[in-house]
């Protein structure tokens, strides 16, 4: 008796003799059957036993098998003749060319199925364009396919905020929108021809799920509309409220892209109202930054120099965002506008102009403004301060922190403002800080905010020794305390320090 | 959170309590319940800032603007014993010189 040939459950067949399987069991079954003890397959990472089994001192044949990668070799044990190794030889013959045919049909499989998906892609993109065809092209065009693939005479699609499209005979079709509009009885369906009163079916099918369209087409005169015809057009409808859901959609995205540039685009032109680059002032160093919550500010900062001094300014509109920032870019040029125009270099004056100028315009706005006012005097080095309902303003003192509270509501709240002036003479490395409530009330993830004692406190430990620096350390300390938490609100830090350069 | 709103209106007077967070997003409500008294011919409104544990600028914002219309005809709107957050924040702004503000309740600041 020969032992049956089989593959041990044990011993798996190499993945590369999967696609010739059939071909080397068959084989090998032959084999046996002349007289083998066993067959095995070499794929280079070892002996796989395919039928049979042999002892280790068994006779061996071999023949290489080329078309697999890396080669390997067929090998017959316990038989030894010149038959034999010809048939051998034979039959790793056939099975590398079993295996070249097996490879190029599923790649050529493969291949068609690409292709097909392609050609699917293609026509789904050339029938269904939806993100450069218009809603009423879609419906057009799917109203001539409706037409073309089940042959009705006469095809009306009606879709809400369209007027109704008509295909085929056209006269007819627009009888079949009146036939629904005048009700027969049904939404959807199908309408016999001994009902419609017009010797033809009429079928109605919904279109999509959210819009209620129709699509409505008449079967042959005297015929039937089939099933056939019924799923052809029940899954055009569905096509159809696919592509115009589709369709709306990326309206609605092409309509929220150009709103967000114009955002983008009006942010950033607020944005440039604000210095770009500190003045050169004999006797001071300045420095500011501004650090919006959104796209904008309502935050703004500004100097001047005039024949006076310095005039410098912070502010704060009430509400954030791009509103917020239109009015600030009116407020910051007014602000300028009346520096330029005072002769006083009374900080209280200029603050009564800004107001007289903006009073209406922010009553008409329904938003107030916060706002600190400031004078350098070069020669006395004396800096006054008025301030509009603002905050944090505070002065540093050899060392010592101190607010300027606000004497004066906001502007924009009462018609006249008539505030009272606070003067410090800065002495070299004293300094004045004009920020914004966004500096302060910036909170953590526990909702602590950053207060302005810890701000005073930061700014007394800061062993830094100029403006820019003191502002930059100012903010990094704020973005640590604020840690994953968005910013509150938009942040603005105005510093003025007293240098030894003579003014 | 959110912002409650009642208002009533007695007489010539109308008194309005809020209670919650009063920010941006409240903005627009309270807008419309203190300016539809006015628009009914109620001059002076009291305004219960008790229960308000939190306003923003936009909150003051929209206090400010009833405050002037009230104004415009003769009246005005009185803040009702803020709360310590309201206060401070009033302070801050140096607004509590421009509005008047009561202790009172609004029922009885809204009567002169």
């Amino acid at each position: 008796m020969h032992a049956q040939p089989s593959v041990a459950a044990g011993d798996r067949m190499p993945a590369a003799f999967e696609r010739v399987r059939e071909a080397l069991v068959e084989l090998s079954r032959v084999w046996i059957e002349s007289g083998a003890e066993s067959v095995l397959i070499d794929d280079g990472k070892g002996c796989h036993t395919v039928a049979g089994s042999a002892t280790s001192d068994s006779i061996r044949l071999e023949a290489r098998l080329d078309a697999f990668d890396p080669p390997a070799r067929l090998i017959v044990a316990g038989i030894d003749s010149e038959y034999a190794r010809s048939r051998l030889e034979a039959d790793a013959r056939l099975l590398d060319g079993l295996a070249v045919a097996r490879t190029q049909l599923s790649n050529t499989t493969a291949a068609l199925v690409e292709a097909n998906d392609q050609a699917l892609a293609f026509y789904h993109l050339a029938t269904g364009t939806s993100s450069s065809l218009s809603v009423a092209d879609i419906v057009d065009h799917l109203a001539e396919e409706a037409r073309g693939l089940t042959g009705a005479p006469a095809v009306a699609i009606c879709v809400p905020s369209l007027p109704d499209t008509l295909c085929g005979d056209r006269e007819f079709a627009r009888v079949l929108v009146d036939l629904v509009r005048d009700g027969v009885g049904t939404e959807s369906g199908m309408v016999r021809r001994h009902s419609s009163g017009l010797n033809h079916d009429v079928l109605i099918v919904p279109i999509g799920h959210e819009q209620p369209g129709r699509l409505i087409l008449a079967g042959p005169a005297g015929g039937r509309i089939h099933t056939p015809t019924q799923k052809l057009a029940a899954a055009i409808a569905g096509h159809l409220g696919g592509l115009l859901k589709l369709a709306r959609t990326h309206q609605r995205e092409l309509a929220d892209a150009m709103l967000r540039h114009d955002v983008e685009a009006a942010s950033m032109l607020a944005g440039q109202v604000l210095p770009r680059r500190s003045p050169t002032v004999p006797g001071l160093d300045v420095h500011a930054r501004n650090q919006p919550a959104r796209l904008a500010s309502g935050d703004y900062f500004t100097w001047t120099m005039t024949e006076r001094g310095l005039i410098f300014a912070v502010g704060d509109v009430s509400g954030k965002g791009l509103p917020a920032a239109l009015v600030m870019t009116m407020l910051a040029t007014a602000t300028t506008a009346a520096a330029h125009r005072d002769r006083t270099g009374n900080p209280a004056h200029i603050l009564a102009e800004i107001n007289a100028d903006v009073y209406e315009y922010l009553s008409d706005s329904g938003v107030f403004v916060t706002t600190a006012v400031c004078s350098w005097e070069p020669r006395s080095g004396v800096v006054s301060v008025v301030n509009a309902g603002h905050s944090p303003v505070l002065t540093v003192r050899r060392g010592q922190v101190e607010p300027v509270p606000p004497h004066v509501p906001p502007l924009g709240v009462l018609p006249c403002v008539d505030a009272e002036v606070a003067s410090f003479r800065l002495e070299v490395n004293d300094m004045l800080l004009l920020g914004s409530d966004g500096l302060v009330e910036q909170e953590n993830a526990d909702g602590m905010q950053y207060g302005q004692d810890r701000l005073a406190e930061a700014v007394v430990r800061s062993g830094t020794t100029t403006a820019v620096g003191l502002v930059d350390e100012l903010f990094a300390l704020l973005q640590s305390h604020s840690g994953d938490e968005p910013q509150d609100d938009d942040r603005t830090l105005l510093v003025v320090r007293r240098t030894r350069e003579a003014p | 959170m959110h912002l409650e709103i009642q208002s009533e209106r007695n007489g010539s007077g109308g008194s309005v309590v809020l209670a919650g967070r009063f920010d941006a997003h409240e903005a627009e409500p309270v807008l419309t319940s203190l300016t539809a008294l006015l628009a009914d011919g109620v001059s002076t409104i009291g305004l219960d800032l008790s229960r308000v544990d939190f306003i923003d600028s936009t909150g003051l914002a929209v206090l400010t603007r009833v405050m002037k219309r009230a104004r415009e005809s003769g009246g005005d709107l009185v803040l009702v014993a803020p709360s310590t957050p309201v206060r401070v924040i009033l302070e801050l702004t140096a607004l509590d010189k421009a509005f008047v503000v009561s202790e009172v309740g609004p029922d009885i600041a809204v009567g002169h």
